[in-house]
């Protein structure tokens, strides 16, 4: 079993047990105060008309994955913690060829009809019959088979032991079987009256403000405090900023400008912004194309940035540089081995031409890049979204200090359907954008983005999440390992082996540290997450996570 | 009745034309809504997945283009635009149905107002030009008509929705609070009114200027001083002479004004988070979701097209040189 999960697990058990011991005594005691309406406001545009939790977070209306339908378990991806939800525990079983997850007693769906252990081998079924569904692919993990064998057991079959994969089943929604199991298309049924086992029903939809109330019903007892939930769909980063600074809202999931002076300084006593660290920015390289596919290349691209400059000037001090082989600080602690401190690049565009001199690339008169056969290099594009600001920050002060050593860039502004698809197919030079995986450890992150099985042969051709389109068979063989055990030792080694890889070999950037964006008013609610009480990872309001803060905040 | 059957003729060949551009256009662009469609699923769809939804999209990039055509000029005269990409598995026409009185209530009742408000004061203008009023009306319009609109709808948002508080400072989160009824209504206005006035001033000023030029150059012109000679009251000479043959360009502007009012007023809509047509579009353009892309362009080419046949109508009833070609 995966021990520091397992760690993680008996904490969150303990940590529920104290707060039904808490909330018990508040039930009584003048504690907490029940009632109001928590408002939020999103830079959504349009709220879609649809309520199926299988469809991917934005194609379906914001709550829907956060207080409608709930799934097994919550991952902390700021803390490692692991919440139970629908699923009390688990364990792995047979040399981890078999997962047994213990369901929640005494829930119900919201139509009154019993939830149990059959509604979980039902979901995950379901993902099997319409892959089209089963957006984590879960199916491709060596699943081969979900059932119940108890009203609250649910037994998973793998064919290849695959611990990490129980984070990807953790997080799938659980649906009735009695309602879905009649549904024809799913993946475009709108789901209009959805039945989940959240903490809200859905009250009233209109494609700018989506209404929830409390689910009276809610297997934790008094749970919600609060009675309402109302998120409202505005169209500008700038809406929600006044919105909030009016306190017309509570909170709200928005990378505010200059946040500690727009917003927090504002109202020092009750503004307050959370921006917990769970990913990466990096400045990926297609090492299909040349002169990218030339590793002494690439070190000198990491040689030549200044990662602390391009923090400050993205995020105003608010976010810091990233670590070199994309460390998530409150996981290098863990698992950062420090013989990789020695392989990283320092910032130094003297050291960065002369990695380039003694790989044979030459100057021109004007201090332009040639190759060895004198051919000055053309202009390379980095690939940004049309927009967004923090990335358009990066690359200008990418392209100025890759200028410095010779390399002229443009930088390119693409929407988001052309940035996404250009990303996948391979058609670019460089581009900035997020780790292609999150969680608890750094496994998700590189087996996402450097796992060969989501790479592709040829450009063109869509490689899912190895956008730099680099693999190694030595780093297949390291997750490989990382998969197949539970030996915390061993998984350290398998991290730190692939870490070396990306240090020596430098298949991206990584530039800055990447947030949850969380801004919050306490004027009026109490109980959010921060620093101080990380209960969920400062998820946005129709993620996951986002539901353990519904069921918390309360008047203050 | 040859005009008549002439604008006919020539409202079928540039609609024609109009719905051709429309199916090219978006094919030009690249990309394709595949592609993006895997983006959206964050490429975890697999290829069996994808091709079981391009299909229900119907995007078949594979189909000849000739096919396609054929295919899209069934869809338009039957009214099924299909299913949206971005708003997967909406319909079209519900997006497009959910949208639209927003942009009618707001882009069509500050066009017609500022059109309205424009030319009148450009009628004042031009009747007294030269006087201090002009004078005054003239650089101000001037500097209404060339604003940035980002720029000053975003100081109006800040100045009377943030700093003074006066109305909301966006979107329909005050309409959520609301029952309905009247003071739904309420809401609904109070939401309206800073961005209609936005759109009302800073679109007023281009028809002050162009209804004054016209005006001042009429005014000159033999039959009005004939009109003055014969001793027609001001008033006539103003409105029955003057403005009357003044206002005609103006009307064409006016037409071709009400046909983008379909295109909604993507600035305003974002600056005030209001809702309507104009962020569609933009959404539709941004994720390539040509069937959401069309329906918009139908509807505006159609909208520019019907108002401008209207406009040529009412030519008829403004201008008797148009009847009077027409009888010969």
């Amino acid at each position: 079993m995966n021990q520091r999960i397992a760690i993680g697990l008996a904490a969150s058990v303990s940590l529920a047990f104290a707060l039904a011991a808490a909330m018990a005594s508040n039930v009584g005691a003048a504690g907490v105060k029940t009632g109001g309406t928590l408002y939020s406001a999103m830079p959504w545009g349009t709220i879609p008309d649809n309520f199926n939790p299988f469809l991917p977070s934005g194609s379906n209306a914001g709550g829907t994955l956060s207080v409608i339908y709930e799934p097994l378990f919550y991952d902390n991806s700021v803390n490692g913690q692991l919440v139970p939800l629908l699923g009390t525990g688990y364990k792995w079983e047979d040399h981890n060829l078999k997962l047994v997850v213990t369901t929640r007693r005494g829930v119900q769906w919201t139509d009154g009809t019993a939830f149990t252990a059959k509604d979980v081998a039902f979901t995950f079924n379901y993902l099997h019959q319409y892959p089209v569904l089963d957006l984590s692919r879960i199916w491709s993990t060596g699943l081969t088979s979900v059932t119940a064998t108890g009203s609250n057991t649910v037994v998973f079959t793998f064919s290849k032991a695959n611990t990490p994969a129980f984070l990807y089943i953790a997080g799938q929604a659980v649906v009735p079987a009695r309602l879905w199991s009649k549904v024809k298309n799913p993946s475009t049924y709108t789901n209009p009256h959805p039945v989940g086992t959240g903490p809200f029903t859905l009250q009233s939809f209109n494609p700018y403000v989506v209404k929830y109330v409390r689910n009276p019903h809610y297997w934790m007892v008094g749970r919600p405090y609060i009675h309402g939930l109302v998120i409202e769909a505005v169209k500008s980063n700038d809406t929600s900023l006044f919105d909030i600074l009016k306190h017309n809202i509570q909170f709200t999931y928005t990378a505010i400008t200059d946040v500690a002076k727009t917003f927090a300084a504002r109202a020092p006593a009750v503004n307050h912004y959370w921006w917990p660290v769970n990913n990466t920015n990096l400045l990926y390289m297609n090492t299909q194309e040349a002169p990218f596919s030339n590793t002494a290349f690439r070190i000198a691209i990491a040689e030549a940035l200044n990662t602390k400059l391009i923090a400050t000037r993205a995020y105003y001090g608010a976010i810091g540089p990233a670590n070199p082989a994309a460390f998530v600080p409150a996981q290098a602690k863990a698992w950062f081995n420090p013989s990789l401190k020695g392989l990283e690049h320092p910032y130094s565009p003297a050291l960065a031409k002369q990695t380039l001199k003694k790989a044979g690339f030459k100057w021109t008169s004007t201090g332009q890049l040639e190759s060895a056969r004198g051919n000055p290099l053309p202009s390379y594009r980095i690939l940004v979204g049309a927009g967004w600001t923090d990335f358009i920050t990066m690359a200008q002060v990418v392209s100025n200090e890759l200028q410095a050593i010779g390399i002229s860039t443009t930088i390119d502004q693409e929407p988001w359907g052309t940035y996404e698809s250009s990303l996948l197919t391979g058609r670019y030079d460089m581009a900035i954008c997020w780790g292609a995986g999150t969680g608890p450890t750094p496994y998700y992150d590189y087996e996402q983005s450097l796992g060969s099985q989501y790479s592709a042969k040829q450009i063109g051709q869509v490689a899912v999440s190895d956008w730099s389109r680099f693999t190694r068979p030595a780093i297949d063989r390291a997750l490989q390992s990382f998969r197949q055990t539970s030996n915390l030792a061993v998984q350290k080694r398998d991290i730190t082996t692939v870490a070396r890889i990306i240090l020596r070999q430098v298949p991206f950037v990584p530039l800055t540290n990447r947030p949850n964006f969380f801004d919050y008013q306490t004027a009026t609610f109490v109980g959010f997450p921060n620093a101080q009480n990380p209960y969920n990872a400062g998820d946005p309001p129709d993620a996951p996570g986002a539901n353990l803060m519904y069921t918390r905040v309360h008047l203050k | 009745m040859r005009y008549l059957t002439r604008r006919v003729l020539v409202l079928l060949l540039t609609g024609w034309a109009a719905l051709t551009i429309n199916f090219v256009l978006p094919r030009l662009m690249p990309g394709n809504p595949a592609e993006v469609m895997l983006a959206r699923f964050q490429g975890r769809l697999s290829p069996r997945a994808l091709a079981a939804l391009t299909v229900e999209f119907g995007v078949h990039t594979h189909q000849s283009l000739l096919a396609q055509y054929v295919a899209y000029w069934g869809h338009m005269l039957t009214g099924n635009f299909g299913l949206s990409l971005t708003y997967y598995p909406a319909s079209v026409a519900q997006m497009v149905a959910q949208a639209f009185p927003w942009t009618l209530g707001l882009v069509g009742i500050s066009t017609l107002i500022a059109f309205i408000l424009g030319t009148g004061i450009g009628i004042a203008a031009a009747w007294r030009h030269g006087s201090r009023l002009d004078g005054v009306l003239l650089p101000v319009s001037l500097l209404l008509n060339s604003m940035p609109y980002f720029w000053f709808a975003l100081l109006m948002l800040y100045l009377f929705g943030f700093v003074l508080g006066w109305f909301p400072v966006g979107g329909g989160l005050n309409l959520a609070h609301q029952a309905g009824g009247w003071a739904g209504l309420g809401a609904i206005i109070s939401h309206a009114i800073l961005p209609a006035a936005t759109i009302t001033i800073t679109a007023a000023g281009g028809w002050v200027l162009t209804m004054r030029n016209n005006m001042v150059a009429i005014l000159g012109e033999d039959f009005v001083k004939f009109a003055r000679a014969k001793g027609l009251p001001d008033r006539v000479v103003e409105f029955r002479y003057a403005a009357r043959n003044a206002i005609l360009p103006n009307f064409t502007g006016f037409a071709m004004a009400i046909g983008f009012v379909v295109g909604g007023a993507l600035l305003t809509e974002i600056v005030f988070s209001y809702p309507g047509l104009g962020y569609l579009l933009y959404e539709a353009v941004l994720n390539l979701d040509y069937p959401l892309m069309q329906a918009i362009f139908l509807f505006i080419s159609l909208a520019v097209l019907v108002a401008n046949f209207l406009a040529d109508l009412a030519y008829i009833l403004l201008d008797p040189r148009v009847r009077a070609v027409g009888r010969s």
